[in-house]
């Protein structure tokens, strides 16, 4: 890890309109329990929208800014080759630019889940439930995205694709896709860390072993591409 | 003694070829790649910074190979021509980045230096987004020597850069390679290298052409056949006396929008140039206008390809 690059990293996602965007979305989730707190009078749907909206919507589209928002830009008008002509390794380059991306991931996805959680009226175990889950997905989220964002110019796309294509789309279709959703593996590690109720039908060993490859699996494809990043001329 | 050695480089992207087997040492002291737009010079700077991998052969610097090896940038900076997209920071900032990048000991004290070594100080704690094109050059020349390399590579660092600012960068650079450092530069405009450049390396369409010290590369692109268009107030007897001087090759009357004018072949630029004005004054012919008509620099490139 580098200091250096996760500061840099983070002054370029938080100072710039990106990190408005950033700060919305978890608003919004908030926003919305509560609107649906004070309309119905009743405790909000956990189900419904910490799990359907939160960390199926608003969670992956943090962390796919994020990431994205660290990676992407910097590669695609060349610009990373400030960083890169360093004999900082670009291993450590790509490991302290994800760490950014989800270290603000997990405090918007975690936070926003949870206070949405608190103002919608659910019990204490789902409020821990959800940010435990939160931060869990955010984690992961960022190391896929940031392998995606380093493996294509279109980073951005190819993350959507995945979260609403491959997790919601098809997912819902075929259920064996499961087995490569993020949030599959999120739910049946929260589940059982955080002690509610949100079922997935996978070995908890199988969640775990993904949960592994994902993290470890995205940063390190992320730093090889950067290994192999090369500056295209004008001409 | 840095070295930077291209050993039969080529680069191709596709079915095209971008570089063409070119091999080059390029020591101390400053050096200019020079060639028109197009020609490879980005593709070739970018695989001696490591950010290409060449298609066959291979570079190195020191003996090591630059390609996948971060510890070459102990020893090469990089001014990129691409803008830094950290506009956002202060030009110290930045420098400063530069140097806890390169884990020097005292990154606070190096960059000073280098601010004060490409005259940036007064502007330093200013954000970069705010700073004139030649103000971000010496930045980024800055956040590149911040580590006091031994080879500085600058890809156009003249670009847009107003004519007092490039002043300034040249007795940069000029200075820089005074200093034993390795500078190479690449440039479309030879003005630019004439001036600073002690060494020139000619690439044309992605083929090393010509190598040497400046003279000779000058001489190379001098020593031509030139065409002219000369209009005066007595075409035809200018024609004549024209055809009495030993750098002219030929001389023909044409008038091909009605006004008459004389094409003139020359053989050596500089003595047709100087004898111009005598001769056409001897005669007592006033000379309305002199065009080249082929001193374009591709031109000019073109025929050291011939050559």
């Amino acid at each position: 890890m580098n200091p250096t690059i996760s500061r840099l990293a983070l002054r370029g996602l938080v100072g710039q309109r990106r990190g408005l965007v950033l700060l919305a979305l978890p608003l919004v989730l908030i926003l919305l329990a509560l609107a649906v707190r004070l309309l119905t009078g009743e405790p909000i749907s956990a189900r419904g929208v910490l799990v359907e909206v939160g960390l199926a919507v608003v969670v992956p589209l943090v962390a796919l800014l994020a990431a994205n928002g660290v990676l992407g830009p910097e590669i695609d008008d060349g610009s990373v080759v400030y960083l890169l002509s360093t004999p900082v390794s670009r291993y450590a380059v790509a490991a302290s630019k994800w760490a950014t991306a989800a270290g603000v991931s997990v405090v918007l996805s975690s936070g926003g889940l949870a206070a949405a959680a608190l103002v919608g009226g659910v019990s204490g175990r789902w409020v821990l439930g959800s940010a435990v889950a939160g931060a869990i997905a955010a984690i992961l989220y960022t190391a896929l995205f940031a392998a995606m964002s380093s493996a294509t110019r279109h980073g951005m796309i190819a993350g959507l694709v995945y979260v609403l294509l491959i997790e919601r789309g098809l997912g819902t279709l075929l259920s064996g896709l499961r087995y490569l959703s993020v949030q599959a593996f999120t739910q049946r590690i929260a589940e059982q860390v955080a002690d509610i109720d949100m079922p997935v039908d996978m070995g908890l060993v199988y969640a775990v072993v993904a949960v592994v490859v994902v993290l470890v699996g995205g940063v390190a494809m992320a730093g090889w591409r950067l290994e192999r990043f090369q500056l295209r001329g004008d001409e | 003694m840095t070295q930077l050695v291209l050993d039969n480089v080529s680069r191709w992207y596709g079915n095209v070829v971008a570089v063409n087997d070119v091999s080059m040492t390029i020591g101390p002291g400053v050096t200019g790649l020079l060639g028109p737009n197009g020609a490879g010079k980005s593709t070739l700077i970018a695989m001696m910074a490591g950010f290409l991998a060449p298609s066959a052969g291979e570079v190195t610097l020191g003996g090591a190979q630059v390609w996948r090896n971060v510890g070459a940038y102990r020893e090469l900076g990089l001014v990129p021509e691409r803008e830094v997209s950290f506009a956002y920071l202060t030009g110290r900032q930045f420098v400063q980045a530069s140097a806890e990048l390169h884990k020097l000991g005292d990154p606070r004290g190096a960059t000073q230096h280098a601010l004060e070594e490409v005259d940036l100080v007064d502007a330093a704690d200013r954000a970069i987004s705010t700073y004139s094109k030649g103000m971000r050059q010496r930045a980024k020349l800055a956040g590149a020597l911040v580590h006091d390399p031994g080879v500085l590579l600058l890809d156009e660092p003249f670009n847009g850069v107003d004519p007092r600012q490039r002043m300034h960068l040249m007795a940069l650079l000029t200075r820089m390679g005074e200093e034993g450092r390795t500078v190479l530069f690449s440039s479309h405009i030879l003005e630019e290298v004439e001036q600073i450049a002690r060494h020139v390396e000619v690439v044309v369409s992605g083929r090393h052409a010509a190598s040497g010290d400046f003279g000779a590369i000058r001489r190379l692109m001098t020593d031509r056949p030139t065409h002219y268009t000369v209009r005066s107030s007595d075409d035809r007897r200018l024609a004549a006396a024209l055809m009495g001087q030993r750098s002219v090759r030929g001389v023909s009357l044409q008038s091909p929008t009605g006004t008459s004018e004389v094409h003139v072949e020359v053989t050596d630029m500089g003595d047709f140039t100087r004898a111009l004005p005598t001769l056409a004054r001897d005669a007592g012919i006033t000379v309305r206008e002199l065009t080249p008509t082929d001193e374009s620099l591709e031109s000019v490139f073109t025929y050291l390809v011939q050559s």
